[in-house]
């Protein structure tokens, strides 16, 4: 691979980076208190919500099985608080990797 | 969760803040140091760094990989620590190796990259109060922002507290990344398996902070929970369906909002 692709490439990721990570943070927009309200308390919600099922559909995509244990095991981990982010993690992991190998 | 948990004063006051920060981060990962500050003002620095360090550990073998592959692909050290630091995106590294690889052109890099990254824009937005008001600072902190650091931060992090957060994720992913490349030159091709599958571990982490992020910013706020949860999953699987999982974001990120919206108003 020549080297200008690889230049060209990491300028493409670099000012996707200018313009959806630090365009939104320069820029002064004048929000009313309602949308900012909006954007700090509903937004947040509505981007976790995707997250979550992003991942369980890219993970699925790869082991449907063992990725819908895991996932469910790490959701109700976290959803009763039960150990922290340390167990959580654990227990997802641990489900996923035996179940692939099994 | 409880979320504000009552301080309990150590016991026979020989336990060290450290002992107690990682006791109570077990607990619970995002108020674990609330209201630690006010016992303790070296507690400050370390207790976002601790809250990021999860995160961090999850997303090393994810890095490590684009590292190896990258340099499979013919990417030297310096091009894998350049673009680790200047196109920090996870998804964004991975899809531009092989288009470099297929020398596609920038504009057709941009378009790709700027929609599997563009849920940062709802992102970026919510974050701005928290970020530094120097320009220069400002700039770099929204740089640093990625998934694993937007789910660690919440809402009353100081200023200082996310740039420890996202500089302490955007640090592990940079190393990792540059240790993945020089592994991919020390080890032979046919050591490496393909079998395993090393990106679960930040899926993992997302799901796991993503539904505790939900769970605390909906308390008290929406009645009929579950089947609110449920239709918003619905019409985010739609979009993903219809739209496929590059473009699917913002469409599905505003309509999920609208509609939480919308619920709450009908309450």
């Amino acid at each position: 691979m020549n080297s200008s692709s690889i230049i060209t490439a990491i300028a493409a990721l670099c000012l996707t980076s200018l313009l959806v990570r630090v365009l939104p943070v320069i820029c002064d927009f004048q929000f009313s208190p309602r949308l900012l309200r909006w954007m700090e308390t509903t937004l947040p919600i509505a981007v976790f919500l995707n997250f979550i099922v992003y991942l369980v559909l890219q993970e699925a995509q790869i082991a449907l099985g063992p990725a819908l244990v895991a996932l469910v095991i790490t959701a109700t981990l976290a959803y009763l608080n039960l150990g922290g982010l340390f167990v959580g993690m654990l227990g997802g992991c641990v489900s996923y990797y035996l179940l692939t190998a099994w | 969760m409880k979320f504000h948990r009552k301080v309990e004063p150590a016991a026979g006051g020989e336990r060290s803040t450290a002992g107690l920060l990682q006791e109570r981060f077990m607990r619970d990962p995002y108020n674990s140091g609330r209201g630690m500050a006010q016992e303790s003002g070296k507690a400050t620095s370390s207790r976002p760094f601790i809250r990021a360090l999860p995160s961090a550990m999850a997303i090393v073998p994810v890095s490590m990989l684009f590292g190896v592959l990258a340099h499979r692909a013919d990417w030297s050290m310096l091009e894998v620590l350049v673009v680790s630091v200047l196109g920090f995106t996870g998804s964004g590294q991975f899809a531009v190796l092989p288009l470099a690889e297929a020398n596609a052109g920038f504009l057709t890099m941009l378009i790709i990259c700027a929609s599997i990254n563009s849920r940062y824009l709802p992102i970026a937005l919510t974050t701005t109060t928290r970020l530094p008001r120097r320009w220069w600072v400002r700039i770099c902190a929204a740089h640093l922002l990625g998934d694993e650091a937007y789910a660690t931060e919440k809402d009353g992090d100081t200023t200082k507290d996310t740039l420890i957060i996202r500089l302490t994720i955007f640090l592990f992913w940079v190393s990792a990344a540059v240790l993945g490349a020089l592994m991919g030159k020390l080890i032979p091709g046919e050591w490496l398996s393909t079998d395993i599958h090393l990106g679960f571990p930040a899926s993992v982490v997302l799901i796991y902070l993503s539904v505790s992020q939900i769970k605390r910013r909906v308390a008290g706020g929406y009645r009929l929970l579950p089947l609110m949860v449920a239709a918003c999953l619905l019409v985010v699987g739609a979009f993903h369906q219809w739209l496929g999982a590059t473009f699917f974001w913002m469409p599905s990120v505003i309509m999920t909002a609208i509609l939480l919206e919308q619920w709450k108003k009908h309450e």
